[in-house]
C-alpha cells in the first residue's frame, strides 16, 4: 500500500481536476494544508478491485459556485438541496473516475452518495498507511479530498493505466 | 421532426444539465421527459412514447441495469435506442451494459459535446434533424 501511495495521490488528483474542470467549469489550486470553512461533507463507498471510501469536504462559497456554474444560474437561485446533490454527485464522479484511472478494466461498485453538515476537516485522521488526503483552494472557497484504501487486490499484471 | 427524450439519474442536477445540453445542442426535442430511478422511467414509459432514453445505472430501487432487462423483455420498448451515462465506466461494466441492449456508454464527468454527438448517431438524424439514411429526390420526396 505504501508503495502505491504516491500513484494514488496523482490519479486521485488527475480525478478532482477533471471532474471540477469538466462539471463545474472551476480551477482547483493545491495547497498543502486544510482549508478553513468546509463545513458541507459528502461521501461514497466503493468496492470491487479495490474497496474503501472517499470523502470530499468543501465550503459553502465553493459549493454555492460549483451549484451555480454546473446549472447556470445565479448564485440567488441556489438551495440546499442543489448544493447537496450537487456535492453528493461531485464525490460519486470524482470517485469513479478516479477507480478508472488506477485500473480502467477493473470493475467496482459505488454506494449511494451520502451528505452532512460538519465543523470543518476532520484534522484528528492524518494521512498514513491506507489514507490520502489532498487540499485545494480556488477564487470561491477550499476543498479537501479524502481517499481511504481498506484493502487492494491488484489483479496479476495489472498496474496503473 | 422532434424526439422525445427521457432522462432518468437520481441527481436533479444531473438531469437539468443533460437536459440543457440536448435543447442547446439543436437537437429537435418535442417532450423531455425526467424519471429519478428506473422504476419511474418504466412508469413514464407506460404512458408515452419516447424516441431515446438518457440514463445513469447507479440509482435507488430499480437500477439502470434493471431498467434495461425490463426494456429488452419488453416487445414495444426493447427498440427504443438507450444511452447510459455513469461514473461507473470500467470495460467489464461497459460489455455488460451494452450486453444488455444500450447504444453507447458516456463517462462522467462528460462535456456537452459528448452527449450531442452520441445523441445524433444513436437517433440517426443530422443537425437539422433529418434522418441521415433517407435519400431525397430534388423535389423533396423521399422515394
Amino acid at each position: 500500500m505504501k508503495a502505491d501511495t504516491a500513484t494514488f495521490r496523482k490519479l486521485l488528483t488527475e480525478a478532482i481536476f477533471e471532474t471540477f474542470e469538466k462539471m463545474f467549469f472551476l480551477f482547483l489550486e493545491p495547497i498543502d494544508r486544510d482549508p478553513e470553512g468546509c463545513d458541507l461533507e459528502s461521501a461514497v463507498q466503493f468496492k470491487g478491485f479495490i474497496e474503501g471510501r472517499l470523502e470530499v469536504s468543501l465550503s459553502r462559497n465553493l459549493a454555492t459556485a460549483m451549484v451555480s456554474n454546473m446549472l447556470s444560474c445565479s448564485t440567488g437561485d441556489v438551495t440546499d438541496a442543489k448544493i447537496e446533490d450537487c456535492a453528493k454527485e461531485a464525490a460519486n464522479v470524482i470517485c469513479g473516475s478516479f477507480l478508472q484511472r488506477l485500473d480502467r478494466r477493473g470493475d467496482f461498485n459505488l454506494s449511494t452518495p451520502s451528505f452532512r453538515r460538519v465543523a470543518g476537516v476532520n484534522r484528528n485522521v492524518s494521512e498514513g498507511e491506507g489514507m490520502i488526503r489532498i487540499c485545494f483552494d480556488s477564487d470561491c472557497g477550499g476543498l479537501s479530498v479524502r481517499a481511504f484504501v481498506s484493502e487492494h487486490r491488484p489483479h496479476p499484471g495489472r498496474g496503473p493505466e | 421532426m422532434s424526439f422525445n427524450v427521457l432522462i432518468v439519474d437520481d441527481s436533479s442536477s444531473m438531469r437539468a444539465v443533460i437536459r440543457k445540453i440536448i435543447s442547446i445542442s439543436g437537437f429537435k426535442v418535442g417532450r423531455c421527459y425526467e424519471a429519478a430511478n428506473g422504476r419511474e422511467a418504466l412508469d413514464i414509459l407506460l404512458e408515452n412514447w419516447v424516441d431515446v432514453i438518457i440514463s445513469d445505472i447507479n440509482m435507488p430501487g430499480v437500477s439502470g441495469l434493471d431498467m434495461l432487462d425490463h426494456l429488452k423483455a419488453d416487445d414495444l420498448l426493447k427498440d427504443i435506442p438507450v444511452i447510459v451515462v455513469s461514473t461507473e465506466g470500467s470495460d467489464e461494466r461497459i460489455r455488460s451494459v451494452m450486453s444488455k441492449g444500450a447504444k453507447r456508454f458516456v463517462r462522467k464527468p462528460f462535456l456537452p459535446e459528448d452527449i450531442r454527438k452520441i445523441l445524433y448517431e444513436v437517433i440517426g438524424v443530422d443537425n437539422e434533424g433529418r434522418y441521415c439514411d433517407v435519400q431525397e429526390t430534388p423535389d423533396g420526396g423521399d422515394f
